[in-house]
């Protein structure tokens, strides 16, 4: 009763002119039209005491959703004739045109922000894009790219305050921001960057998408502070009026262009990195600003400058050929400016992370009173004593051991793989099918790296649904067996041939999946091949070196049968017969054959030329022939070798999927040719490098020449010199004209676009020593001196007879 | 006089003179071996099978019909207190060493104890049965049924030996195997009217209602105990020291938790209980009235019909004994040596073992050796070297040494010249490794670097103790920097009366790891290897001297060693540190980025293995995906795969 003796009295003052005003059927019938939003709240006929704490919020809502043109009503069902009466109780009728677009019960309105929020967010629903999948925010990213910057909200509730938060600041924003949300953590987590932070109330995330896209992307990068309404407003202000990541500044401008533009920064509360390109740098130095300020654009602006121009605004800082780039703290945190010379954009970031850790350092270790008084500081510092690092730096580590796949196939799976024991290994080694036997330790980064390899060429076979004959010996569960193979490193491959008497032979090569297919492949072939068949032919593996012999007579096949025992070491010897001969013949399209006696080198490039051979000389001359054709890919099968060849390197990038690629080949076939030429090897090694994306070839060109795009990507590699030239062919050269470029790079004619870096890699983590944090606890012993426990021996004494005792010593230290 | 009496004249003056001669003075060798070893028991076949296997001229004399006679009768009660573990979850057999304390090593897979007794804590009769067919098995060079004596040592630095038949044997080099088999007699005041454990009823009813005096408390006091309890009317048990609970101490030869019913029965009030004292220090006597026996302290007569009432009227022995039993263990049997070897007794509780140095050798006889639990003094409470799992390991040690010393054999070792692959080494010497195990403190698996610290020879279970004379011992030069490897209790958290289960006692973090309580693997890394007077100045409870750089791996509740943050990326960060080596392992494509782009490589790309391939590894697809998570910061080529 006393709660509507309160309705009572509240009806009497809204009547009086308050806020939320009682109104009637006709008032309701022009107010719902409203195209900014009417909202009423039903008293129903029957006494009900929810009703009161509705109103009461609605009360304390109303200025606000006044300010966005939403005005609430009061319709009492005891008068009312409306039909809403009959159909609903208490609860808030949102309309807009006429039309009703939501509801809401008393429980979704029971706090103001909750009833702002919900109330805005139904009637404003074009405000707030909806994230239900990734179609929704690609679509969203792409309407946006290079018009609109876009917030992303996670909400965990809708109708909190941080909910009424972002709605807000929609309306605000409207039309000049785009405002999305999201309730599904999945779904945000899995279309944000990695790892987002989720506080108590959600996340927010900032696209600036008015830069356009940057590799497919809109800018994005989560919005790290507390979620608080004068925080996001500045952000968003910013949002607004900045529509660029790199502020460039050509020779044209002032140099107090780039000043009035750092300051006004600063001011902003941003930080700057401002990047100074040397000459030919300009490109590189771009693409490096742009990918920070994608990545800190929240907090940091780039500024890059044309070091090239005299007199330019970064003054005469700048290093031919380099890049220098300072961070710059804004004013409030008064932290001291850090120059760097960098090449890339890992360098970039690596100095700015360790700058903004040292500021967090920094700032951590400033007392802080809640702290102290909770004391939650110092538990906090007790837990994290300085001196252990355990940020994994190790990549190969890192990948298998984070690696739920690799884990449980070294640890749990024993079914994908078949892991050997004493008894089958032994069964496996002396039977009579082919067998390769991979030995791994799981304490060993690179053995479980190479048996993920491994496993995946397994997988082919099962795939297939052929037999696989690959095995597995895991050290740690059958150390006898590696013990009495003599294996102490790992991991070790070896193959045992079919039917051959079960020698081990040793795989030597790469550990990258081609490599180990290959030789998988030639084991399983049988020694020497005395019949070649379809299938075999298909698995002839294609990228390694293998002397095949083509014979005819019976002292043909007794000479290649010598010489592949004499040199079977260094390269596989193939011998074909008959009809297989035709085969290979055709297949390796060799025009001179005369049906007889015929040697062929299977490999790459066929750097040999097919020959006839009549003795066990012949082929033996063969084998020792150098190769007529020095034109290689640089792969990892090979570069240690070709760079310890102590020559320059010339070095032609390839992408067969770019628009040059007519030229690039033309480009290819002369390199190819020229590569026979012994005067040009004798000089300088030709080859060539994959420039697909994702590759080696992208990374190193991208190095060397900062992504400049060329349709001739071609280098001269002097690592004597440590320098590299890029050819700067606009047609497709001649011999002649390569010849000279060579030349001249030899004869240091050409000028030097890459000097090859000395910081090469980064630098593993500190390590640490027990001793030194023994020494800062006072347990670190003095020598000679008893731990402080033992000074106090204890002594026994006997209830009955009062015995001393002393404990047994061991012997002294005795000469031997 | 005809021929015969001459001959036999002759032959009586001959004699005459050799007796008199100093038979340290002989020079013939009949019956010579390298090596004699004295004893059948474990640590003699132990030693044999490893001279055999190294094909030395060796032979065993047993005094029994067969191996491990000591076992037909000992212990009494017949059950071994050393566990038979069968069962581990694991197919590494050195593994599963750790936790089989009644084999010995050899080759031969039939010959352990798991497979003869599925009993926890097997019988005795079994484990002589695997004696008898270790030795046979083996093809041991056993000979049995042969008492040796009169052993000496002679100015040509042979020994001589006589068996019971008079046969002589001769011997460059003895090894002593004999055990701890003499038991302990001390005679005080009236011992006569005790009983030995060596003779003592193991029928219960013979027990009936009896109050018994048990002097000692060594496992087969508790034993005694433990087997007559249900019969006796009271026990009480005397000795010097505490009671030390053998998982309180790590010790296997204190109270082992399989005999210590005692401690029940006597903390839950039910009449037996433990006192302390000195067996020197009490008189024995049997009272006239009633025949029973009692304990007369000086001064303090309790004795029913004595001369005087004692003054203290409520002491505890005063109701007397039906029976005063000794369990006072056993000594080192010196009876088999000719008067002219002195092989003192090693001093300061250790007075039941010969007097030897850390290479097994008596100190007051060169060239005379010991094996098995005789060698127990040099670790006397610490370790298990005085028990089968313990000394099985330390014969090893011996042979290793006689193996350098006397055939310039070196220390068996393991070469890397890739310090890349000596981490996942020594993980798994820590996770598998049985001897540095049961024989933690004791003995050490030692890391020899080259001058450059860019390789490494890896030595396992060398005595830590010799680790001064390291090149002497093992035949392993030492230029530069050492590393040796121990596992080790807290330097705390082991003795009697410690409370091994209070809370927090087990540390997780590896930045507490020099905080560890259980047996954990502690890394002693030395920029050039200590002399002996560093090593004897060591701290007390350090196994070695305080090094140049120490790193602990934190313990693990499971105690294998394997977390791949708290483990193994710790010792590669130690390793790093006191090698100066970038020790990471980089993929190829990674190599290849950098060798096209930078002056030089880091290790990881640059380096070989033994199978002559390059360190790098390239990209499978899961460890390609896995690597692009990588922090962009930290690596070249990362970004370029996103």
């Amino acid at each position: 009763m006393l709660a509507i003796a309160a309705l009572l009295l509240y009806l009497s003052i809204g009547a009086n002119g308050l806020k939320v005003p009682l109104i009637t059927d006709n008032e309701f019938s022009i107010s719902k039209e409203s195209s900014t939003g009417f909202g009423v709240i039903l008293i129903p006929k029957n006494e009900n005491e929810a009703v009161n704490q509705s109103l009461q919020v609605l009360q304390q809502a109303s200025a606000t959703l006044q300010k966005h043109g939403t005005n609430i009503g009061i319709l009492d069902c005891k008068i009312s004739q409306s039909e809403l009466c009959a159909d609903h109780a208490t609860e808030v009728l949102l309309f807009r045109n006429g039309k009703m677009v939501g509801d809401l019960q008393p429980d979704q309105i029971t706090t103001q922000d909750e009833a702002e929020g919900n109330i805005l967010h139904l009637l404003n629903h074009e405000i707030l894009v909806p994230i239900e999948s990734t179609d929704n925010w690609v679509s969203l990213r792409n309407k946006c790219a290079g018009k609109r910057n876009i917030v992303i909200a996670y909400v965990k509730v809708m109708g909190s305050e941080f909910h009424n938060l972002i709605v807000q600041s929609a309306l605000k924003w409207k039309g000049k921001i785009e405002f999305a949300y999201g309730t599904d953590f999945e779904l945000v987590n899995s279309l944000m960057p990695k790892s987002p932070k989720i506080g108590e109330n959600g996340a927010v995330w900032i696209s600036m998408c008015t830069v356009g896209l940057v590799q497919g992307e809109c800018p994005l990068s989560q919005f790290v502070h507390p979620l608080k309404s004068e925080l996001l407003a500045d952000t968003f202000e910013n949002m607004v009026f900045d529509h660029q990541l790199v502020k460039e500044i050509d020779g044209n401008d002032k140099a107090s262009v780039m000043y009035n533009y750092v300051q006004k920064k600063l001011e902003d509360g941003s930080e700057i990195f401002l990047f100074v390109a040397g000459n030919g740098k300009m490109d590189r130095a771009r693409l490096i600003a742009n990918q920070i300020c994608a990545k800190y654009f929240l907090s940091a602006r780039c500024v890059l400058v044309n070091g090239d121009v005299q007199k330019s605004a970064a003054g005469n800082v700048v290093q031919k050929n380099r890049i220098h780039v300072t961070i710059i703290g804004h004013a409030e945190s008064g932290k001291s400016e850090q120059f760097l010379l960098s090449e890339t954009f890992e360098e970039v970031e690596e100095k700015y992370q360790l700058l903004t850790k040292n500021q967090r350092e920094q700032e951590d270790n400033e007392p802080n009173e809640d702290d102290s008084k909770t004391g939650e500081n110092e538990e906090e510092n007790e837990e994290e004593p300085a001196g252990v690092e355990t940020t994994q730096d190790d990549p190969v580590a890192f990948s298998v051991h984070t690696s739920r796949k690799i884990l449980d196939l070294y640890l749990y799976d024993f079914k994908t793989l078949p892991r050997l024991t004493d008894v089958t290994y032994t069964e496996v080694i002396n039977g009579t099918e082919f067998a390769v036997v991979l030995f791994t330790l799981e304490f060993n980064p690179k053995s479980l790296a190479a048996l993920s390899i491994y496993s995946e060429i397994h997988e082919g076979y099962t795939k297939k649904q052929m037999k696989s004959p690959l095995y597995r010996v895991e050290c740690f569960d059958w150390p006898d067996i590696c013990k009495k193979e003599k294996l102490h490193t790992f991991p070790r491959m070896f193959f045992y041939r079919q039917n051959e008497e079960r020698t081990a032979h040793e795989y030597k090569g790469v550990w990258s999946f081609n490599d180990m297919i290959q030789s998988i492949h030639y084991y399983s072939m049988p020694w020497p091949i005395m019949g070649l068949k379809d299938k075999l032919l298909e698995t002839l593996p294609e990228n390694t070196d293998m002397v095949i012999g083509i014979v005819d007579t019976k002292t043909g096949e007794e000479d290649f049968v010598k010489a592949a025992r004499y040199y079977g070491k260094q390269a596989p010897f193939l011998m074909v017969k008959d009809e297989d001969a035709k085969i290979i013949a055709e297949a390796d399209d060799i025009k001179s054959w005369n049906g007889k006696n015929f040697l062929i080198q299977n490999s790459v490039d066929h750097s040999k030329r097919p020959v006839p051979f009549n003795s066990f000389s012949d082929i033996q001359k063969f084998i020792e022939l150098p190769a007529d054709n020095q034109w290689n890919e640089i792969t990892l099968s090979n570069f240690n070798k070709i760079l310890d060849e102590d020559k320059p390197l010339v070095i032609q990038f390839i992408n067969q999927t770019s628009s040059g690629v007519n030229k690039q080949n033309a480009l290819s076939k002369t390199l190819k040719k020229m590569a026979s030429n012994q005067e040009i090897t004798s000089k300088a090694i030709l080859s060539w490098m994959d420039l697909s994306a994702g590759s080696v070839g992208e990374y190193v060109w991208y190095v060397y020449s900062g992504a400049k795009s060329t349709q001739l990507p071609l280098v001269f590699l002097n690592k004597k010199e440590n320098s590299v030239v890029i050819a700067k062919f606009e047609k497709v050269p001649t011999i002649d004209e390569v010849t000279l470029w060579i030349n001249q790079c030899l004869n240091g004619q050409e000028a030097t676009s890459f000097t090859l870096r000395e910081h090469s890699w980064k630098p593993r983590h500190p390590g640490y020593d027990y001793l030194e944090m023994m020494k800062k606890e006072g347990t670190y012993p003095a020598a000679g001196q008893p731990a402080e426990e033992e000074m106090v021996k204890p002594v026994v004494k006997s209830a009955r007879f009062g015995h001393q005792t002393q404990s047994a010593k061991a012997p002294q230290h005795t000469e031997l | 006089m005809n021929i015969l009496v001459l001959v036999s004249v002759l032959s009586v003056a001959i004699s005459s003179a050799w007796a008199e001669m100093d038979p340290t003075d002989n020079t013939d060798t009949p019956n010579f071996h390298k090596y004699c070893i004295i004893g059948a028991g474990p640590g003699g076949l132990q030693i044999a099978y490893f001279m055999q296997h190294a094909q030395r001229d060796y032979i065993v004399f047993e005094k029994g019909h067969g191996a491990g006679t000591f076992y037909n009768k000992y212990p009494i009660h017949r059950q071994l207190i050393s566990i038979n573990k069968r069962n581990t979850g694991k197919t590494n057999k050195e593994f599963n060493m750790r936790h089989d304390w009644n084999s010995l090593l050899s080759h031969d897979e039939s010959l352990q104890m798991t497979k003869y007794s599925k009993v926890f804590f097997p019988p005795a009769d079994v484990l002589v049965k695997y004696l008898n067919d270790y030795m046979t098995k083996l093809n041991l060079n056993v000979q049995v049924n042969t008492t040796i004596s009169n052993l000496l040592k002679r100015k040509d630095k042979n020994f001589e030996m006589y068996d019971q038949r008079g046969t002589k044997y001769t011997c460059q080099y003895m090894v002593i195997a004999t055990g701890i088999a003499s038991p302990n007699k001390p005679e005080f005041s009236g011992w006569e009217l005790s009983e030995g454990y060596e003779d003592l009823s193991i029928d219960v009813d013979d027990f009936e209602k009896q109050s018994v005096l048990i002097l000692g408390r060594g496992n087969s006091a508790f034993e005694t105990a433990q087997h007559i309890m249900g019969s006796t009317n009271v026990i009480h048990m005397m000795a010097r020291s505490r009671v030390k609970l053998s998982w309180a101490t790590h010790y296997v030869g204190d109270l082992r938790a399989v005999n210590n019913g005692l401690l029940d029965t006597y903390q839950l009030k039910s009449l037996d209980g433990l006192f302390e004292g000195s067996v020197s220090d009490i008189q024995l006597k049997k009272s006239q009235i009633d025949g029973r026996l009692y304990v007369d302290n000086f001064g303090n007569s309790t004795i029913p019909g004595g001369e005087i009432v004692g003054a203290v009227d409520n002491d505890a022995l005063r109701e007397g004994y039906d029976r005063v039993i000794r369990c006072l263990g056993f000594l080192f049997d010196h009876s088999l040596f000719h008067p002219s070897m002195k092989v003192r007794s090693a001093g300061e509780g250790g007075e039941k073992y010969p007097r030897i140095n850390f290479i097994y050798e008596a100190v007051d006889v060169k060239g005379m050796f010991f094996a098995g639990t005789n060698t127990h003094s040099l670790d006397f409470k610490r370790s298990a070297g005085g028990f089968i799992h313990g000394y099985r390991y330390t014969a090893k040690s011996l042979h290793n040494i006689l193996e350098w010393r006397h055939f310039r054999v070196p220390w068996p070792s393991v070469y890397f010249e890739n310090l890349q692959d000596l981490i996942p080494h020594m993980h798994k010497r820590v996770n598998e490794g049985s001897g540095i195990y049961q024989m933690f403190g004791v003995l050490c698996d030692v890391v020899i670097y080259n001058e450059d610290k860019t390789a490494a020879t890896y030595l396992e279970a060398f005595p830590c103790a010799l680790a001064c004379k390291l090149p002497k011992v093992s035949g392993h030069k030492a230029p530069g920097a050492v590393m040796f490897m121990v596992m080790e209790y807290g330097k705390n958290f082991s003795g009697a009366g410690k409370d091994t289960f209070h809370e927090d006692r087990a540390q997780g973090s590896p930045n507490e790891a020099h905080r560890s309580n259980f047996l954990h693997p502690v890394f002693y890394h030395y920029d050039k290897l200590f002399n002996q007077e560093t090593f004897i100045a060591k701290p007390e409870k350090w196994v070695l001297p305080v090094p140049d750089h120490i790193h602990h791996l934190v313990e693990d509740f499971t105690t294998k060693f394997d977390g791949m943050q708290t483990h193994i990326l710790q010792t590669r960060r130690f390793i790093e540190t006191t090698t100066g080596q970038d020790l990471r392992h980089f993929y190829g494509p990674q190599c290849l980025a950098l060798a096209l782009t930078s002056t030089s490589l880091p290790y990881g790309c640059q380096q070989r293995t033994d199978d002559g391939s390059a360190s790098f590894i390239d990209f499978s697809n899961e460890t390609k995906e896995r690597f692009s998570d990588m922090s962009a910061h930290l690596l070249p080529f990362v970004a370029m795969l996103k």
